[in-house]
C-alpha cells in the first residue's frame, strides 16, 4: 500500500477535530462509500473518507499552500544561514594579520555548539518552559500561517492547531533551526576552505589575556575532537609560534569547524527529522481516538445486510371476529389444561364442578381428549393456559378443534398473570390483547383474573 | 476467504424466542429486522453476513417462527410416509402445497434449513419444555443438517437453562450454547462460535477468523470508549469560565454548566456511537452541578499538592518551605514566598499555577472551575454507562438505566482526574486553549477507566 501523504493525513486530523467538536462524523454517504472503496485498513479508509467530504479540495489546496510556504521557509532560513556563515568566516579570517586561530574558531563554532547544547539541556524541561523566544516564534508563525490561510474562523483555528500540535510544530522548528545551523556551519567551512586554498594568511594562537601555558592547554583541549579524526593538532603543531606550522594549523581549523560545527548539528538535524516523520506517521494513525474509532462501524463494517432471500407470503385474510361468548364457568365444566405440567391439578373456582381431563401437551394427548370431548356430553369448556405462551398458530388451531369437538360454550381461561406482569406493564398489555384476539377468531370467550 | 463459500447458517426455532434478536446481537445492529413480544413478527427470510476484516465469512438466516410443528408432522406422516428418509419427505412437502398454504411459514423454515450447512435452535429458555418443541426438533432433525440449540433469556430469573439442557440431552442433542440476546456477553457469543466450529469441523478456520476479528474489533472499541470517557475528565476538570469581577456569577455558572453538559452528552453520544446503539437510549439528567467554585477562594489541598510536587520536581526544596509556610498564614501570600523560596524557576510555576487568580483578581476578573464532587459524579455516571453498554445486547429495547452514582468509581481515577484540575490548557472547553493533554498523563486516565471495566 503507498504510503499515505501529509497532505492527506493533516486533512483526515482535522476533520476529526471538526467532528469530535460536533460530537458526530458528518454524514456523508458517498464519502464512506469512497472510504470503503478505497479498501485497505481502517487508516487508509478514513483518510479517504476526509478527501470525499464535501469542501476537502478547498481544505487540501490551503493545507498545501500552508505546507508550501513552511518549505519555502525552511529554504530561506537555510540559504540566508549559509550565507552569514560564509560571510561569519571570511571576516573573521581577515579581522586582524595574523588571522586569530581562536576568534575564528569563536564566530564559527562557538555560538553554534552553545545553542545546540541549550537547546538539547531544554529538551526533558519543553513542557514546563516559561513563555520565552521558542513561544514568541510559535506565535509568529501562527499568526504567518494565519495570513496565509487568510481567515481566523474557528475552522482555520483548528487546522492550525493541527499542524502545531502532536509534536509536529515542535519538531518542525527545531528541524529548520538545526537546519540553518546546518547551513551556517557548512557556509563558514567552505568559505574557509576556499580563502585558505586561494590565499595566504598568517596564522596565529595570540590572546591578549592568556600565556603561553595557558593557551597551549586550550588548543590541547581542543585540538581532541579533531585528533580523533586522525588531524594533527597541539600536540604535533607549535602553538606559541603557529604561523611556523599554518598549513597542518590551516588543516586543523577546517577540521574544527567541521567536527564542531557541521557534525553535532547534522545528527541533532536527523534526529529532529526522524521525529518530525514520527510525529507525521502518528496523524490520522491513533485509531483509538474516538473520532476515529467511531468510523469503523461505516468504513470497515463488520455486517452486511443480505436482504430478503425469501419472501412472507400475502398477509393472512383476517377472520371475521365472531362475538365473544359470555364465559360459562357454573355447575360441570369440563376443564384441561394446554401445555401445563404432568398431573396439574384444576384451579379452585367458586361453583365450578370440574370434570378434569388433566394436562394436554403431545400429540397423543391433544387426540384422546379430542376424542374424549365427541364422546362427552360437555355443558362447558374450560382450557387453561400460560399467560406467558406465545399465542401462536399452532394454538389457535387446537382451541379451535376442541370448541368445536365440546359444541358447548368454551372459555379461554389465562393463568400466571403475575409472571406477565413482571415483563412489564406494555408486554402485559400487548400479550393480553393477543390472547384476546385469538379468542375471538376462536369463537371462544376468555377470562383472566 | 480461502476460497471457501461462505458458511451459511439458518436460524429457526418457535416463534416468539428471539430469532431476530440473536442476529441484531450478533450482527451489533439494532436496526437489523423487527422484534416484538408478539407471534409471528418476522415473516420472510432474512440475512445478514457476518465479515471478517471485511471479507464475509458466515451468513445468518432469519427466519419465522414455528408456530405448528404438529401440524406439519402429522401433514408428513398423513401424506408423505412413503418417502426414502426423512429429508426425501420433507422435500415432498416442500414441493407441495404446504398444506394449503396453512404451513407456509414453516415452509419456509424447512426450505432454508435444506440449503444451509447448520443451524441454530433458539431457545426461550424462560419457557417451559413441551411436546412442540419435541417436535420441532424432530421435524428439524428430518433435514439432515446440523443442529445447535441456543438457550436465550439465560439470563432472567424465570430461565430454567438445567432443564433445557436434560430435555435437549434426552433428544440426542448434547451440544449446545447458552446466549442471551438482551444481556450480552462475550464469552457466550464466542462458545457460540466455537459450538458452531465443533458441528462444522472443516469451517473451524473460518469461524477462528471471524472471532478473532471481532474480539480484535471490540477491543478498540472499549479502547476507544475508555478514551472518550477519560478527554471528558480532562476537558470537564480543565474548563475555566471568567467574567469581570462585578459580573452576575450565576450566568457564568450557567456557561459553565452548559459547557460541562454539552461536553458529557457528546461523550455519551461518542459512547453510544461506538457500540452502535441508538441515540436516544441513554439520556443524562441534568448535572446536579455545584456551584462553581471561586479559586481564590481556599486553596484546594489537591491542588496544592500538586503545586508541591511541580515545584519540589522543578527547582528546589525551599519552594516546599515556602509552601508550609504559606500553608501555615492560610495560604494568603503563597505565590509570594514560593517565588523567595524557591527561585525563579519553581516561582515560574508558582506563577502558573497560582499566580493566575491573583493576576484575575488585579485585572478585575472572576474565575470559576468546577467542583470536586461534580467531577466525581461525571467520572462515576460515565463509566457506569460504558459497563451497563458492555453488557447490552442489541435487541434490547429498553432505555439504558444506570444506578445512582455513589462517589469516585475508584481512587486512582480521583487521583488521575484532580492531576488535571492545575491544567486549564489541556481541557478543549475553555475556547482558545488547543487541549492537548501530555500522552502519559492520558494513557494513565485511559487506564484508570478501563481498570473499572474488569
Amino acid at each position: 500500500m503507498p504510503a499515505i501523504r501529509l497532505a492527506d493525513r493533516l486533512l483526515a486530523e482535522w476533520v476529526r477535530r471538526r467532528e469530535e467538536a460536533a460530537g458526530h462524523p458528518q454524514d456523508c454517504s458517498e464519502a464512506d462509500a469512497a472510504g470503503i472503496r478505497a479498501g485497505g485498513d481502517l487508516a487508509a479508509r478514513i483518510v479517504e473518507r476526509a478527501r470525499a467530504l464535501p469542501g476537502s479540495d478547498a481544505r487540501l489546496a490551503l493545507i498545501r499552500r500552508l505546507l508550501r510556504a513552511a518549505r519555502v521557509l525552511a529554504g530561506l532560513c537555510v540559504v540566508v544561514a549559509g550565507l552569514a556563515g560564509a560571510a561569519a568566516a571570511s571576516s573573521a579570517l581577515s579581522a586582524s594579520t595574523p588571522a586569530s586561530l581562536p576568534l575564528v574558531l569563536l564566530v564559527v563554532v562557538s555560538f553554534n555548539l552553545l545553542t545546540l547544547l541549550l537547546w538539547l539541556v531544554l529538551q526533558p524541561l519543553s513542557d514546563r518552559m516559561p513563555p520565552g523566544l521558542g513561544a514568541l516564534l510559535d506565535r509568529l508563525s501562527l499568526a504567518y500561517a494565519r495570513r496565509i490561510a487568510g481567515g481566523g474562523d474557528a475552522d482555520t483555528a483548528s487546522l492550525l492547531r493541527t499542524l502545531s500540535d502532536g509534536g509536529l510544530g515542535r519538531w518542525y522548528a527545531a528541524a529548520v533551526v538545526h537546519a540553518a545551523w546546518l547551513a551556517f556551519a557548512v557556509g563558514a567551512a567552505l568559505a574557509l576552505a576556499l580563502l585558505l586554498s586561494v590565499r595566504a594568511y598568517a596564522l596565529s594562537w595570540e590572546t591578549t589575556l592568556l600565556d603561553d601555558a595557558a593557551l597551549t592547554t586550550w588548543a590541547r583541549v581542543f585540538s581532541i575532537c579533531p585528533a580523533l579524526f586522525g588531524i594533527a593538532g597541539a600536540e604535533t603543531l607549535p602553538v606559541t609560534e603557529a604561523n611556523a606550522a599554518r598549513q597542518g594549523w590551516s588543516l586543523w581549523l577546517l577540521a574544527a569547524s567541521v567536527v564542531y560545527g557541521v557534525l553535532p548539528r547534522a545528527l541533532a538535524l536527523a534526529a529532529s527529522l526522524f521525529m518530525l516523520w514520527r510525529s507525521q506517521r502518528a496523524l490520522a494513525g491513533d485509531l483509538s481516538r474516538p473520532g476515529f474509532a467511531r468510523l469503523r462501524a461505516r468504513l470497515l463494517p463488520d455486517h452486511a445486510e443480505l436482504g430478503t432471500v425469501d419472501p412472507a407470503p400475502p398477509a393472512p385474510v383476517p377472520t371475521a371476529a365472531r362475538a365473544a361468548p359470555p364465559a360459562v364457568l357454573q355447575g360441570r365444566v369440563h376443564g384441561l389444561s394446554l401445555e401445563g405440567d404432568a398431573g396439574e391439578a384444576s384451579p379452585v373456582l367458586p361453583g365450578v364442578d370440574w370434570v378434569w381431563l388433566g394436562s394436554v401437551d403431545d400429540a397423543t394427548s391433544r387426540a384422546a381428549v379430542l376424542h374424549q370431548l365427541r364422546d362427552d356430553t360437555v355443558d362447558a369448556l374450560a382450557i387453561c393456559v400460560r399467560a406467558t405462551l406465545t399465542p401462536d398458530r399452532g394454538i389457535e388451531r387446537f382451541v379451535a378443534e376442541l370448541a368445536s369437538a365440546a359444541r358447548a360454550p368454551t372459555t379461554l381461561l389465562l393463568d400466571g398473570l403475575d409472571r406477565l406482569r413482571a415483563r412489564g406493564e406494555a408486554a402485559f398489555a400487548q400479550r393480553i390483547d393477543d390472547w384476546r384476539q385469538l379468542a375471538q377468531r376462536c369463537g371462544v370467550a376468555i377470562l383472566h383474573a | 476467504m480461502n476460497g471457501a463459500k461462505t458458511i451459511e447458517i439458518a436460524v429457526v426455532g418457535h416463534t416468539n424466542t428471539g430469532k431476530t434478536s440473536l442476529l441484531r446481537t450478533l450482527s451489533r445492529d439494532t436496526r437489523f429486522g423487527e422484534v416484538s413480544d408478539r407471534p409471528a413478527t418476522t415473516r420472510d427470510v432474512r440475512g445478514v453476513l457476518l465479515l471478517a476484516d471485511g471479507e464475509p465469512v458466515v451468513a445468518l438466516y432469519d427466519t419465522p417462527g414455528l408456530e405448528d410443528a404438529m401440524g406439519v408432522s402429522a401433514l408428513l406422516a398423513e401424506q408423505h410416509a412413503d418417502a426414502a428418509d426423512p429429508v426425501a419427505a420433507v422435500e415432498v412437502f416442500l414441493a407441495g402445497d404446504h398444506g394449503n398454504g396453512r404451513y407456509e411459514q414453516e415452509a419456509k423454515v424447512l426450505r432454508q434449513m435444506l440449503r444451509s450447512d447448520a443451524a441454530l435452535y433458539v431457545v426461550d429458555a424462560r419457557e417451559p419444555v413441551r411436546a412442540k418443541h419435541r417436535e420441532e426438533l424432530r421435524l428439524l432433525a428430518a433435514c439432515g443438517k446440523p443442529l445447535l440449540p441456543v438457550l436465550n433469556f439465560v439470563a432472567s430469573g424465570e430461565a430454567d437453562a438445567g432443564t433445557w439442557r436434560a430435555q435437549l440431552a434426552r433428544l440426542g442433542l448434547h451440544v449446545l450454547a447458552e446466549f442471551d440476546t438482551v444481556v450480552y456477553d462475550a464469552r457466550a457469543e464466542r462458545s457460540v462460535f466455537e459450538r458452531l466450529a465443533s458441528l462444522l469441523e472443516d469451517r473451524r478456520a473460518d469461524f477462528e477468523r471471524l472471532q478473532a476479528s471481532r474480539e480484535r474489533e471490540r477491543e478498540a472499541l472499549i479502547d476507544a470508549a475508555c478514551r472518550a470517557v477519560a478527554e471528558l475528565l480532562v476537558d470537564a476538570a480543565g474548563a475555566r469560565r471568567h467574567g469581570a469581577l462585578d459580573a452576575d456569577s450565576e450566568s457564568l455558572h450557567e456557561q459553565l454548566r452548559d459547557a460541562i453538559r454539552g461536553a458529557e452528552q457528546r461523550c455519551v453520544d461518542t459512547l453510544l456511537g461506538l457500540f452502535r446503539f441508538e441515540l436516544d437510549a441513554y439520556i443524562p439528567p441534568a448535572l446536579p452541578l455545584q456551584q462553581g467554585r471561586w479559586q481564590l477562594d481556599a486553596f484546594d489541598p489537591q491542588t496544592l499538592r500538586h503545586f508541591g510536587i511541580r515545584t519540589g520536581s522543578a527547582a528546589a526544596a525551599g519552594g516546599a518551605a515556602g509552601l508550609a509556610v504559606d500553608a501555615a498564614v492560610g495560604g494568603m501570600s503563597l505565590g509570594a514566598a514560593a517565588l523567595l523560596g524557591a527561585g525563579i524557576g519553581a516561582g515560574w510555576s508558582a506563577l502558573r499555577s497560582f499566580g493566575q487568580p491573583w493576576l484575575d483578581r488585579l485585572r478585575g476578573e472572576q474565575r470559576i472551575a468546577l467542583e470536586e464532587p461534580t467531577l466525581a459524579l461525571l467520572a462515576a455516571r460515565q463509566c457506569l454507562l460504558l459497563r451497563a453498554l458492555l453488557r447490552r445486547g442489541h435487541a434490547s429495547q429498553d432505555r439504558v438505566h444506570t444506578d445512582t452514582p455513589q462517589g469516585w468509581p475508584s481512587e486512582a481515577l480521583r487521583q488521575a482526574v484532580l492531576r488535571c484540575r492545575a491544567h486549564p490548557e489541556w481541557s478543549r472547553l475553555n475556547g482558545s486553549a488547543d487541549g492537548s493533554v501530555p500522552a502519559p498523563v492520558l494513557r494513565h486516565l485511559v487506564a484508570s477507566v478501563r481498570a473499572l471495566l474488569n
